[in-house]
């Protein structure tokens, strides 16, 4: 911990043979869509980078596209020496989506990837803690319904 | 440092609490309470009904014998106390601003008193029509 | 295997042997020590419920396992099922005590998706009640502190200071807690000259309070006794754990969605982040009493320095069809980082909202924070965290309006049957 990290070093350099497209989300938060299978790489590079205390995940959000046959699983990153908030985005089929975790590497992912779990049905390798039924009551998990997605009906 | 000389001061002060019923919670004249349409306004086109978003608003038909050149649809709104979180969503979203706003915050009397539809009928007798 | 075993060797009499010595031998027995205290969800030392199964080692907690969902409510399905005015006002119910942030949060993104530019007076406007808002919810928090301590007496008095706060959020927006304040473009009451100077008269008045209780939390040995060396969280937990707020300012991370985003007035007004290093309980606390002496001097240069113009928005006139695109705003709540994320559709429902409130990350991945202290220290470090379960828990169960007739009288023979 005692090298000298330059901070100050841009976001985009470190991840860039992983990105795929860059986008944008409102007002002016850059979007990095990255192959579902690169996400743990990227994540350790950018805490190598960094450094430990300045940089956490600041919320994970699914969408669930369902004209698109997707679901788009987005990490919000908040890089603190510089000020801004970066987005991370994988984008897994519909039918079986699988992901791996990174609750290894990050244990604050533990609330965001079991609340996705519950709500919209996304399975994450390798996280032995979540379960059914931390959010969503007990009549709705028995009809093996995922409330948040667009055609649930319970 | 301890609340020694804070609680001798206290121990000579009046309390501090509101003796509600006995006397009247000093409020506001602007607070959000009671709100009731004014039909001498009201031209029934429905859009507080469409935008509560509590869905505590209903429209009826006026009585048989009142007729309201304003109002062609014959259609008044009565307000669900009950339902209604007083957000005044149906206040400020009326074209022809027909709400009366009052500061009453005790809902719990008499039903009769406090009725939306009698509110409203009432401000029709008042201009003698 | 978390669960420490005792053992015990016993000896136990087999009968005489040929020679007449006893034959004795040696059996070891094991006996879990670890007991398990339910902490809710029912709970005199919590407000809201939550489960905190708490597994004790004579009085040394070894492992907390935290269960939520008792208050969940629905409300991201909500969201997606109402068109995107009616949702200014659901956005406010999430949470009582923090529903100025959720509102400005959620208006913040209407408008980047649809392009509205609020006025100066407006921002400054907003930004007074959710400092008058953050004033009262770090009294309300800290006066919680004293009641499970036992220290009741300091429970009182900081309520008693608390009013004054509130009668100026009243004089402000309407109500004293629920603030129906905001909509897109702009605020929904303006302020006048004899108002302003009542809420100044009001605030000159809680100052001296602050101060006074702000002094006594540092050295009154009753408080310092319980809070000091209590829960003490370092740097490396935090950004790992992804907790936020004071929480985080506590222990020397600066961090504040105020300063890093600037948003609504927060560029042109001169404030301090406040940033305490120990870490432990009573760091948390202070910086609470020291961020809600920072609002007070906010306010005052607000209400001094207004700017003319337009405040209030004409919502007859607003577009009626939310736009395609995604906006991502954040807001510095009394407890932390709140972030909305809004996909509009094209027609005048969004098409996703997501919402995560401080308390989600503070509550849920702080399980660690509890091993190694004693039973007693669980409800101090629970609520220097400041729990806002509704806040953490959004689901609803919706049955169609059904109405029910029950007399008394039944529900009286319920019970006794």
């Amino acid at each position: 911990m005692s090298e000298a990290k330059n901070t100050d070093v841009e976001p985009s350099s470190i991840i860039r043979d992983i990105i795929v497209k860059e986008e944008f989300v409102k007002p002016n938060r850059r979007v990095f869509i990255i192959d579902r299978s690169k996400i743990r790489e990227a994540i350790s590079r950018l805490i190598k980078a960094y450094g430990e205390t300045s940089i956490y995940i600041s919320t994970i959000a699914g969408v669930d596209r369902i004209e698109q046959g997707l679901m788009e699983l987005n990490y919000f990153i908040s890089v603190l020496p510089r000020r801004e908030v970066i987005v991370l985005r994988v984008q897994i089929p519909r039918v079986q989506p699988v992901i791996d975790t990174l609750i290894d590497i990050i244990p604050g992912v533990f609330a965001g990837e079991s609340e996705t779990f519950d709500l919209l049905g996304i399975q994450f390798n390798g996280n032995s803690f979540i379960k059914r039924g931390f959010f969503v009551p007990e009549d709705v998990t028995n009809k093996g319904v995922y409330p948040l997605r667009k055609d649930a009906k319970w | 440092m301890s609340l020694w000389r804070e609680i001798l001061k206290n121990v000579f002060k009046k309390p501090v609490t509101i003796e509600y019923p006995k006397v009247e919670t000093p409020i506001e004249i602007d607070f959000r309470g009671l709100q009731y349409a004014d039909l001498n306004k009201c031209n029934g086109c429905t859009l507080c009904a469409l935008e509560c978003p509590s869905k505590a608003i209903e429209m009826r038909k006026l009585p048989e014998n009142v007729k309201l050149k304003h109002n062609p649809r014959g259609l008044y709104p009565v307000i669900n106390y009950p339902s209604c979180v007083f957000c005044y969503r149906c206040v400020t979203i009326c074209p022809v601003n027909a709400y009366v706003t009052t500061n009453e915050y005790r809902l719990a009397t008499e039903t009769e008193k406090l009725l939306s539809d009698t509110l409203s009928l009432k401000t029709l007798k008042s201009e003698g029509s | 295997m978390f669960q420490k075993m005792l053992r015990i060797k016993a000896f136990t009499h087999l009968g005489k042997m040929q020679s007449g010595e006893i034959h004795l031998t040696e059996t070891v027995l094991e006996i879990p020590i670890s007991l398990e205290v339910p902490v809710g969800p029912q709970h005199p030392a919590l407000h809201e419920p939550l489960m905190l199964k708490v597994y004790a080692d004579g009085e040394e907690v070894v492992k907390v396992e935290i269960n939520t969902g008792y208050n969940h409510r629905g409300i991201e399905k909500l969201f997606e099922m109402n068109n995107f005015y009616k949702g200014v006002f659901i956005s406010a119910r999430i949470c009582g005590i923090c529903n100025t942030v959720h509102a400005d949060t959620y208006v913040r993104g209407i408008e980047q998706l649809l392009g509205l530019e609020p006025s100066s007076r407006a921002r400054y406007l907003r930004v007074l009640a959710m400092e008058l808002e953050r004033i009262h919810s770090h009294m309300l928090v800290n006066a919680i502190m004293a009641e499970i301590l036992g220290y009741d007496t300091l429970f009182m008095l900081i309520m008693r200071d608390r009013e004054y706060v509130m009668k100026a959020k009243e004089i402000l927006t309407g109500g004293r807690v629920m603030a129906d304040y905001f909509m897109p473009g702009g605020v929904r009451r303006d302020v006048d000259d004899i108002k302003r100077n009542r809420i100044l008269d009001l605030l000159k008045k809680t100052r001296p309070r602050l101060e006074y209780y702000r002094k006594l939390f540092e050295t009154d040995p009753t408080i310092t006794n319980r809070l000091i060396d209590v829960g003490v969280l370092k740097p490396r937990d935090i950004t790992l754990h992804g907790l936020v707020g004071p929480v985080a300012r506590g222990s020397g991370i600066k961090t504040d969605a105020r300063v890093e985003d600037r948003y609504d007035a927060y560029g042109e007004i001169d404030f301090n982040m406040v940033v305490h290093v120990e870490g432990d309980s009573l760091a948390r606390m202070l910086v609470r009493w020291d961020e809600a002496l920072e609002s007070l001097k906010m306010c005052e240069y607000i209400l001094t320095h207004l700017p003319e113009g337009q405040a209030v928005v004409d919502e007859r006139k607003l577009p009626k069809v939310l736009p395609l695109g995604e906006a991502f705003t954040r807001c510095e709540a009394p407890r932390g980082e709140l972030t909305y994320y809004i996909i509009g559709s094209g027609r005048d429902r969004p098409y996703r909202v997501k919402v995560r409130t401080p308390s989600f990350h503070n509550i849920i991945n702080s399980g660690f924070s509890y091993l190694g202290y004693s039973i007693a220290d669980v409800p101090v470090i629970l609520v220097s965290y400041d729990p806002c379960i509704s806040c953490m828990e959004r689901a609803i169960l919706i049955k169609d309006g059904e109405k029910k007739y029950i007399r008394l009288r039944d529900i009286a023979n319920m019970k006794r049957g």
